[in-house]
């Protein structure tokens, strides 16, 4: 019987303390994710006047101007399909390049340390700097190089019409590695030692223990990277605004830089917000069955058991 | 038969080696070349991309500080202004979303007995996979109905979440703490407050601040976020975004451009120096199933 109240009066204690301790982050969740998330469904179907004093509710109007201007408007149309191409390319070569990367580091062979540091470098630069820097460079060194090494002149990788949009699906993978690859070689590093040891003897060579051991224990972090690629196809920017500013060029826009602009030049104007909102949500509604099938599919060709 | 097979293998080490090492090259001769361009005259630059320069012109240093600041409305930020900004909004915002993520984390790992904590988990499983678009509207507008937007506090209360990885970085981390530890100081009669601040925390310190340099680094660099949210509180990633499109003459020319981009890359080049083995230390994501 004491036993019992003393294990009681513990476990209010420390249920006073989980409450204590998690109430802010609890409660701005409720205001910042559930509140915020809820509100923009809310505003996707609400007409403001200009003044964004009133509101009346239509459901149907802001969608109608939605689909009209993804007919007449090629911008908005382009902005899913570029997003569609930067995220195809960045998932599949990224994660698979960051995998082969991390691999080689996680075994530490030739110049490992080195590398890692590297690699890393894209992570701690603000993209203003990479973008700019870049720009410069294969408008200004690139050509100047090919010219001197091959007596070929082109254009300005950026500057060319012609080959602006694949220097900029390059860009985004070329400063992808980072982060992924702390994260997998962590994982990496975490797998028991008795089990890699216990392959080596048994005179697997590098190929066979990363494909049938290492691969298979970082499935949840592969996973967790594709899902979350996945999940940010239609609110990734892929550094637009800062190649561009809001001027970019309508071929080139993605979803989440043409989301960002129409946010910006709101400015403020609520009344702006309802066709921002309607966009967002149609774009919600057509991810969310796609992360779930991807989610699905990494469950399913993932391996069964830890 | 182990031989060749030990052939094929140097052969697969040798080609990723290769990748490696002229993606390496790819990353460092830009910006190298982007330092030494920065020295430049204009005219130098005009005449080759690619020579050093003909007479090293340190000055153009001086006048990117004197050019980076940014206009809003009336007033006028120079650099020492768009600095202390940064470091207001870059260094809080840092330590209150680590934070916030750790003490989530430690609550659902140390007290998994409720059943409440497998709903945190499966929160931020679902907001790390739910592919929210087009809500930044609504969350200026919730801003703004609170009073907080285009304000610091606005900014630190925004980062009080729990929603990303390092939730389950942390998660992993508490959970190798021995059980040990905390039966040991409850029997020394510790509260529940001193076994997770004066006990656990300090065994946790050094992930806990590698999460904050990571974050505290994404803080510094970006500028999109605080232009939308506190645009009248610009910080230096902002300002070099100004000074990049900047059409004055005194900073038109592209050796003066990467001129302003070192001076941001600098300071954080050195952070990286010094903190590099914590930002390249081991971290993990616990607790994810598929």
């Amino acid at each position: 019987m004491e036993k019992s109240s003393f294990i009681k009066a513990q476990n209010k204690k420390d249920g006073m303390f989980f409450a204590l301790m998690v109430a802010v982050p609890t409660i701005q969740f409720f205001f910042f994710y559930v509140g915020v998330n809820l509100n923009s469904i809310l505003l996707a179907f609400k007409i403001y006047n200009d003044e964004g004093t009133e509101f009346r509710v239509n459901v149907l109007e802001n969608f109608r101007k939605v689909f009209s201007d993804l007919v007449n408007y090629p911008m908005l149309k382009n902005a899913i399909t570029n997003s569609l191409i930067v995220a195809f390319w960045t998932i599949l070569i990224g994660i698979s390049l960051a995998l082969i990367f991390s691999l080689y580091i996680n075994r530490k062979f030739f110049g490992s340390q080195v590398f890692k540091v590297i690699l890393f470098l894209p992570s701690i630069l603000s993209a203003i700097i990479i973008v700019k820097v870049f720009t410069r460079f294969v408008d200004g060194a690139i050509p100047e190089m090919l010219e001197i090494l091959f007596n070929v002149k082109i254009k300005g990788l950026m500057a060319n019409p012609k080959t602006v949009w694949g220097t900029l699906v390059f860009f985004n993978l070329w400063i992808s590695f980072g982060t992924p690859i702390l994260l997998y070689v962590g994982a990496m590093s975490s797998i028991s030692t008795s089990v890699l040891e216990a392959s080596r003897i048994d005179g697997a060579s590098f190929l066979q223990e990363s494909w049938f051991i290492t691969l298979p224990l970082i499935w949840p972090t592969i996973s967790t990277f594709v899902i979350v690629g996945v999940a940010g196809v239609l609110t990734n920017q892929f550094n637009l605004y800062s190649f561009f500013g809001d001027a970019a060029d309508y071929r080139l826009a993605t979803m989440g830089y043409w989301l960002y602009c129409r946010t910006i030049e709101a400015g403020g104007q609520v009344s702006k917000y309802p066709y921002i909102a309607a966009v967002g949500l149609l774009c919600t509604l057509v991810t969310l069955p796609a992360v779930l099938l991807v989610r699905g599919l990494m469950q399913k060709i993932g391996p069964k058991t830890e | 038969m182990k031989n060749g097979r030990k052939h094929q293998e140097n052969i697969l080490k040798s080609c990723i080696f290769l990748i490696l090492f002229l993606y390496s090259i790819s990353l460092i001769f830009p910006i190298l070349w982007g330092f030494v361009t920065s020295f430049k005259m204009r005219g130098d630059y005009v005449k080759s991309t690619l020579s050093l320069p003909s007479v090293w012109k340190f000055d153009n240093y001086a006048t990117a500080f004197e050019y980076f600041y940014v206009e809003v409305g009336s007033k006028t930020y120079y650099i020492e202004n768009l600095l202390l900004n940064s470091i207001l909004y870059a260094v809080g915002c840092a330590f209150i979303i680590t934070f916030s993520h750790y003490i989530v984390a430690y609550c659902c790992t140390y007290f998994s007995k409720f059943k409440v904590t497998k709903i945190y988990t499966f929160v931020v499983l679902i907001a790390m996979s739910l592919p929210v678009v087009g809500s930044q509207p609504s969350e200026l507008q919730m801003l703004a109905n609170l009073g907080l937007y285009d304000t610091m506090v606005g900014m630190y209360i925004l980062k009080a979440n729990f929603l990303t990885m390092y939730f389950f970085v942390f998660c992993a981390l508490i959970s190798t703490i021995p059980k040990s530890f905390y039966e040991a100081a409850y029997m020394d009669g510790a509260n529940n407050f001193t076994i997770c601040f004066k006990i656990i925390m300090p065994l946790t310190i050094n992930t806990f601040m590698t999460v904050v340099l990571i974050w505290f680094i994404n803080f510094w660099n970006d500028f999109q976020i605080p232009l939308l949210y506190l645009p009248s509180q610009p910080t230096l990633a902002y300002g070099l975004y100004k000074y990049s499109f900047s059409y004055k003459t005194e900073i038109s020319s592209v050796p003066m451009k990467m001129a302003g981009c070192m001076i941001l890359f600098v300071p954080i080049l050195i952070i990286f120096i010094v903190f590099q083995k914590r930002l390249l230390g081991d971290l993990t994501m616990g607790g994810i199933k598929g």
